[in-house]
């Protein structure tokens, strides 16, 4: 809520979702092998909600759901009360690999939801801004491959913040970073998310990430993914990780993740 | 080349039956790389192009293009050379006109100076396209710069 406070007057506000009995598969060669069940969540405006699982239980799979790119076995998925039918520059993903264009620099690959939707001409002004924001200024012509990990991530963030989304999806963005950058953009993405007021939505697997970054923290049980646990993180930001409330969390976070005897 | 004898078979011009075979030479490369090029593209590019509010036609002109162009213009360079392969065959073997057909002529008259032009003016005409479809990658391929050396 203190992020709340300290955000500038918003034009539009975060988006809620809300999720209700979807159940989800894939066929594989006539087998259906079950990677959701059952989940029920609701996601308030503005809320930072990290989703902690095992590797491969189906975390990533319900973002792709929010998205849009997929739609649900059963169940529904409603953004702002209206069911989502497609994905939408609303409800922005970054994936874990940035999957930014190659023949793109990375001003054009920031540019490229507002080229998708015809903004292009209007708002192109943001495009030099959300490349700012995201600490890239003097790489606007650089190319992908001149870029290091850390560096393509930040772009791909600039290039899903151009278009304003009010769901930022997140899937395992920072996965892939050494750790020294994953911790400094760990502060970032707060930081980015404090400002703005759009919601946003984290798969990760790390238990620590989640608990300095999110206002809550869902832990899914393994294959096919249930919700086990929604624990409020009722801690204001900055965060510290040596905090023992968040510590506390953590033990608890591994004890449902069946890892307690590692404590 | 082992469609040379029906080519002109069922041609009614060597003239015509030497395009059918060019096209033939230079469809297939093109058309095979062009299309394994398109399929290579990573399925994540899609998805990125559509959450940002990519229409179909976005996602055809300013991904799948884009991304396939490199393994277009190897079909291209393919399917040039082994147009001048072709072309030269066919131009000895029964069209009456052209290089090929200059070169096996001049052999015939023992004029060895006109076949070695006639020799050079075709290499001379083959490496400057090769050139010309080389300067046009570069300027369409120019983020590849570094990237890949081929």
């Amino acid at each position: 809520m203190v992020a709340l406070a300290q955000a500038e007057p918003a034009v539009l506000p975060g988006m809620a979702v809300s999720i209700a009995h979807v159940d989800h598969s894939f066929d594989l060669d006539g087998q259906v092998l079950p990677v959701l069940s059952d989940v029920t969540l609701d996601i308030q405006p503005g809320e930072f909600v990290a989703l902690l699982g095992p590797s491969g239980c189906g975390k990533s799979t319900l973002l792709r759901l929010v998205a849009g790119l997929d739609t649900p076995k059963s169940g529904s998925i409603e953004a702002d009360g209206l069911p989502i039918a497609g994905p939408d520059p609303s409800r922005v993903v970054v994936f874990q690999d940035p999957t930014l264009y190659p023949w793109r620099t990375v001003h054009d690959n920031v540019a490229l939801g507002l080229q998708a939707q015809g903004l292009l001409k209007s708002h192109r002004h943001r495009i030099g801004e959300a490349i700012s924001l995201v600490g890239l200024d003097g790489f606007a012509k650089a190319f992908p491959q001149q870029l290091s990990g850390g560096m393509a991530q930040r772009a791909a963030l600039a290039r899903a913040l151009v278009n304003d989304p009010r769901l930022l999806i997140l899937d395992e963005p920072l996965g892939k970073l050494d750790s020294i950058t994953r911790i400094s953009m760990q502060s970032e993405l707060v930081a980015l998310w404090q400002r703005s007021n759009f919601t946003t939505l984290l798969v990760t697997h790390d238990i620590e990430e989640a608990l300095f970054m999110a206002t809550r923290l869902v832990v899914f049980s393994g294959r096919p993914a249930r919700i086990k646990a929604d624990i409020a993180i009722e801690r204001p930001y900055p965060r510290h990780r040596s905090d023992p409330y968040l510590t506390g969390l953590r033990h608890k976070a591994m004890e449902l993740l069946g890892l307690a005897e590692t404590w | 080349m082992a469609w040379l004898p029906v080519a002109f078979f069922l041609f009614p011009s060597s003239w015509s039956a030497s395009v059918f075979l060019i096209a033939l030479a230079t469809g297939i490369p093109v058309a095979i790389l062009t299309w394994s090029g398109v399929s290579s593209v990573p399925s994540s590019y899609y998805d990125i192009a559509r959450t940002l509010g990519g229409s179909q036609r976005f996602l055809v002109l300013r991904v799948a293009i884009p991304a396939a162009l490199p393994h277009v213009f190897v079909g291209l360079f393919m399917g040039l050379t082994s147009a001048f392969v072709v072309l030269v065959v066919a131009e000895m073997m029964g069209v009456k006109a052209g290089l090929g057909w200059y070169l096996q002529w001049a052999q015939g008259w023992a004029a060895y100076g006109n076949m070695y032009a006639a020799l050079l003016v075709m290499a001379v005409v083959c490496s400057s396209l090769v050139t010309l479809l080389f300067k046009v990658r570069n300027h369409l391929l120019s983020w590849q710069k570094g990237l890949v050396r081929w």
